[in-house]
């Protein structure tokens, strides 16, 4: 199909679905189709040559990702009016590539949420069919995940703090890929928690590469050692060892969604690879490791926002009793003044020793957990081939993305603590505390799909990739539906 | 006032240049301008110095005017000693712009005059999706402070954040060192010539740690509004703690902090002294009486800009203190600040209201590794340090005295170059007298001479133009040639001194040589007998209505009165027609002789 009739296409479902509240901001129609035009020109003339496979290909952005062409307001209120004066660098890598932003897309505020509902613009809808009550599209990253799913866009980039692109894709029936941490730049990503975000794809890969801007940003050096030192032991192509972490069995998992990962391990072992039970025995202390961590870099990352230089600014900011910007703080939404304050606790002088230090410590182990299962090690810690499992590890572990597929948003309205919120991140957030790559896929189970991940060794995306697939073609939806949800 | 939308234009052009090129900048010494930073309770705020300014002198008229005060207040405080039961003990934080000409996580430039907001880059303005990059360059003049502080410089240090809300500081925490430094355990030592509390090996003041840190930005101050300047925001400092030292006198606490400037210039680690505001001071206080071994209490005086602040704060906290205690109190400890207008420390917040920092380590910055061998390499390229210069001036060499030294010493921090100038008259002058030379009698040695030369008659010509060091017209060759013509006795001290006035009107370009020539300016070879000739017309000529008629008149009356006392006032007379006769000659006869000539005149005549 040409460029501009899926453009087309695609406009009309974002018309269509607008309702599901995934888009914050939409490029024009006569400039979207512009851009795409001058990519069709460039693929079709006989002296141009695509740019790139997403060379024309509509891409949407979540909303705290920097833009110059839209508001970049991380769905706060404080950035409401904010429009950056710089595109981050995958923006900028996907529009050299060829692609044409569509558009913002609603998130959790700040990317702290499981559900794309602490958003200042509303929250995100994964169904608004009538009659049926809406599902949760998950979060932070649900609108991205949204627009993928209802083909308003041919991949969209979000972040992965703690899953906050696995969940959306789990529970969107979409594939979301979260990289090695350091993979892709951050330059131009608002930071929630910069020691765990990641830029995230729900879609493919092509916005790779170090940049200079960001300091966690690998070099190519390191990039090339890593790959290099991959390279000499990986089974690739033939009998790949695939482990089951045990710890992520747990009671609360819905019968649906164990029964689809049984499934998985029962489809990849009918390809003749080995299926090992593997224990990851720290994996219990992750979930309070990461809700420790993550808002105590965020207390400091939000420090920024007082309305001195940009943003919004309360009017009665004007305090007399010492407290400063404390009434524009106030525009924070619930859940981010919440994680603001047990950040700030967690990083204070009477609580550090208790809180921080030791989910930093539990971070560590669990690296090591991770390090201790797989047939290779972590090349970013050394450069022995030796120091891997060997032959007992395996390539790659499977595990379920969510605990059950789509809650109804009514039910998640009725919880009563925000932790129940917090367990949604259970089974994501133990791949960003060790850096690792990991995928979510849609695997179906009956008429519905279940989000089941892939986990491989730091660097190592490409026997991710090789596993992703396998289980793709077998347990995926409709070939033509996994390959471009758009149509 | 709401701020206004982001505006497009956040980075000047002269940092994109700097992103293009990295030209290694070096700050011009003479431009930098007094800044104030106390522009809500100071007096008046001075308008901003124009370049013109600068090359008028305004400069250096400030320079020594502020010298004055300081000298002044130093007077005044002399007599208000501690009081003499208490042991009195102070800690030092001090900041310290580093001489680097980009900022420490930024590409751009530092810069201290430039219109404000005008070097922001998206980091310096904590832009949502920013992040810093270490800029290495920042690393070297660090390490020099942190060498010349003779610190262990640690091989892996790390950034941390220390977060507080402030307008000024945009991305609410400042990037530091807290959880591991830079440097640790340094020393400076201070000798007799830096306080007279020092014995001859010198007091030794430990340095428990030197840091990197970021500045913040500036607030304008007015009644209805403030205004923020980014331009500083992000430019590094080194923080230098030192331990808690005894201090006899409030001058040895100052005398500290000057030696540590000294020391941070000395060796280019900073260019912008106290007094100018590239440093800060943090001072912590307290006392106990004399023979307790446990500190007192500490109380800590924040952010003070000049050693007469400190001065004046310290010697007014420890009097608080002492009063507190006598009393029968317990001090209490806490933040404090300094009251310029009532001359006291005031109150900024207790032990309960104290900020907790919430120091976290940056998680986007990594640790500074530094390479083996980079310590070394730093030390040997390090310039000598103050003490060394002043032991090399006052050493067989130049033999300056230990004033005339930090004369010198003193107008070199402030204007470059004047001790390199010096030295290189010394050496011309002593290549030109030759074997000559050696010969120079004790108290009259080439390089005391030079000093004499440079410091009183070069530096009071160059006060009297208004010009500052950098625009001095004489060159070295100029000047050594002066004082080699001087040394030789071809021209008398007076010649001299008239040909340096010469040598700074603007149009003169001939060389000292030539104008010795073509003026005629030469000691002239004057017989005995022609001497005595212009002598003797001096004493009894009547072309001066008469007055040296009557200083004969009563040098004749002089001979009845008996001895010694006559003898004395006779020669205090005679020194008349001695002037008359210098006058006359224009000085090209040396005083000796003309007053021997006279003496012999006298006698004939009276």
């Amino acid at each position: 199909m040409a460029f501009l009739e899926i453009a087309k296409k695609s406009l009309l479902a974002a018309e269509k679905y607008s309702t599901l509240n995934s888009l914050i901001s939409v490029q024009s129609k006569p400039e979207l189709l512009r851009q795409v035009q001058e990519s069709q020109r460039r693929v079709s003339s006989d002296l141009g040559e695509s740019k790139s496979p997403i060379d024309g290909q509509l891409i949407a952005v979540k909303d705290n990702i920097c833009t110059t062409d839209f508001p970049t307001t991380c769905a706060s209120k404080l950035l409401e009016q904010y429009t950056s004066p710089f595109d981050a660098t995958v923006v900028r890598k996907a529009k050299e590539a060829g692609a044409v932003i569509m558009g913002k897309t609603n998130m959790d505020e700040f990317g702290m949420g499981s559900h794309s509902m602490y958003s200042h613009f509303g929250p995100v809808m994964q169904s608004a069919e009538d009659g049926q009550p809406a599902r949760s599209a998950g979060g932070s990253s649900g609108g991205s995940a949204v627009a993928v799913a209802r083909g308003m866009c041919y991949a969209a980039l979000g972040t992965d703090t703690g899953g906050s692109v696995r969940l959306p894709a789990a529970y969107c029936g979409v594939v979301g890929f979260k990289p090695s941490y350091g993979m892709l730049s951050r330059w131009g990503v608002v930071a929630y928690a910069n020691s765990l975000d990641t830029v995230g794809i729900l879609g493919r890969n092509t916005i790779n590469g170090h940049d200079a801007n960001d300091p966690t940003s690998l070099t190519p050096q390191t990039r090339e050692r890593v790959q290099d030192l991959l390279s000499h032991n990986r089974r690739r192509g033939r009998r790949l060892a695939i482990g089951y972490p045990e710890e992520f069995n747990l009671v609360e998992l819905d019968d649906s969604v164990r029964s689809a990962w049984e499934n998985t391990l029962a489809h990849l072992s009918s390809q003749s690879h080995k299926i090992v039970p593997v224990s990851l025995p720290h994996t219990k202390h992750a979930l309070s490791a990461y809700y420790v961590l993550a808002p105590a870099e965020a207390s400091s990352n939000l420090a920024k926002y007082d309305g001195v230089r940009y943003g919004y600014r309360d009017p009665t900011d004007r305090s007399q009793d010492g407290l400063l910007f404390s009434p524009t703080r106030a525009g924070f939404g619930a859940e981010v003044r919440r994680r603001i304050i047990a950040g700030a606790y967690s990083l204070s002088s009477k609580a550090i020793d208790n809180y921080f230090l030791k989910a930093q410590s539990a971070r560590r182990i669990i690296q090591r957990d991770f390090s201790n299962a797989f047939a290779q090690p972590n090349y970013l810690v050394t450069d022995n081939l030796e120091e891997g499992r060997g032959e007992g590890g395996v390539d790659v572990l499977i595990a379920p993305c969510s605990l059950s597929k789509a809650p109804f948003l009514e039910d998640v309205k009725m919880q009563k603590s925000p932790l129940d919120s917090y367990v949604n991140d259970v089974l994501t957030v133990p791949a960003n505390l060790a850096g690792i790559p990991a995928i979510c896929l849609p695997v179906m189970h009956g008429e519905d799909s279940v989000g089941m991940q892939v986990m491989a060794q730091y660097g190592d995306e490409e026997t991710m990739w090789e596993v992703a697939k396998i289980i793709e073609e077998g347990l995926g939806p409709k070939a033509e539906q996994a390959s471009n949800p758009a149509h | 006032m709401p701020p206004h939308a982001p505006a497009m234009a956040y980075i000047c052009q002269s940092c994109l240049r700097i992103l293009r090129l990295r030209p290694r900048l070096r700050l011009q010494h003479y431009s930098i301008p007094l800044r104030r930073l106390k522009t809500a309770a100071t007096p008046p705020p001075q308008p901003p110095p124009s370049p013109a300014d600068f090359e008028t002198g305004t400069f250096r008229k400030d320079l020594k005017k502020s010298l004055k005060s300081e000298h002044k207040s130093r007077q005044s405080l002399k007599h208000s000693t501690f009081p003499a039961a208490y042991t009195v003990t102070c800690g030092l934080e001090i900041h310290a712009q580093l001489n680097c000409p980009q900022k420490l996580f930024s590409r751009s430039s530092t810069s201290i005059n430039a219109p404000p907001n005008t070097h922001i880059t998206p980091f310096d303005a904590a832009l949502p999706g920013s992040q810093p990059s270490f800029n290495k360059s920042v690393l070297l003049p660090a390490l020099r402070a942190a060498v010349a502080l003779q610190c262990n410089v640690n091989e892996v240090s790390r950034f941390d954040r220390k977060h507080y809300f402030y307008w000024d500081q945009p991305s609410g925490y400042q990037i530091t060192q807290f959880y591991s430094a830079l440097a640790n355990d340094g020393y400076v030592t201070l000798y007799p010539h830096d306080t007279p509390h020092a014995s001859r090996e010198g007091v030794r003041v430990p340095i428990r740690q030197v840091q990197l840190e970021q500045d913040t930005g500036k607030t304008i101050a007015s009644a209805n509004v403030s205004l923020v300047d980014l331009n500083r925001v992000g430019a590094g400092l080194i923080e230098i703690i030192t331990a808690p030292f005894d201090v006899p006198g409030v001058e040895f606490a100052s005398a500290v902090m000057k030696k540590l400037q000294a020391t941070l210039r000395a060796v280019e680690a900073c260019v912008v002294g106290m007094e100018w505001g590239g440093l800060r001071a943090d001072v912590n206080v307290s006392v106990r009486p004399k023979g307790v071994q446990a500190l007192g209490q500490r109380c800590e005086i924040k952010n003070l800009s000049s050693l007469k602040l400190a001065e004046e704060a310290i010697t007014a906290e420890v009097e608080r203190q002492v009063r507190i205690l006598e009393d029968g109190g317990a001090v209490e400890g806490e933040t404090r600040g300094w009251d310029v207008e009532r001359g006291t420390t005031k109150r900024l917040r207790g032990k309960e209201g104290e900020v907790d920092y919430r120091y976290m380590p940056d998680p986007d910055l990594g640790p500074v590794v530094i390479a083996p061998g980079v310590v070394e390499s730093v030390r040997e390229g390090l310039s000598p340090l103050p003490d060394e210069v002043l032991e090399q001036l006052t050493g067989a060499e130049y033999h300056l005295t230990v004033k005339d030294a930090q004369t010198l010493m003193m107008w070199d921090e402030g204007e470059a170059g004047v001790i390199s100038y010096y030295k290189d008259v010394v050496e011309k002058v002593t290549t030109a007298l030759g074997t000559a030379a050696a010969k120079q009698k004790k108290g009259k040695e080439i390089g005391k001479i030079v000093g004499n030369w440079l410091i009183h008659e070069l530096g009071g010509t160059l006060t009297t133009h208004t010009l500052p060091w950098s625009l001095n017209p004489l060159t070295p060759t100029a000047l050594s040639s002066l004082i080699t013509h001087l040394l030789t006795n071809r021209i008398t001290p007076t010649t001299a001194k008239s040909l340096l006035s010469t040598l700074f009107s603007p149009s003169e370009t001939r060389t000292v040589e030539q104008i010795i020539e073509q003026e005629n300016l030469a000691m002239k070879p004057l017989l005995e007998a022609e001497l005595e000739e212009v002598v003797r017309r001096a004493v009894t000529s009547d072309d001066d209505n008469g007055r040296s008629a009557g200083v004969l008149a009563q040098i004749r009356g002089l001979r009845e009165e008996d001895g010694g006392r006559g003898e004395k006032k006779k020669k205090g007379l005679a020194s008349f027609f001695v002037g008359k006769v210098m006058k006359e000659l224009a000085g090209r006869v040396r005083a000796e002789r003309v007053e021997s000539a006279v003496e012999k005149v006298l006698r004939e005549v009276v």
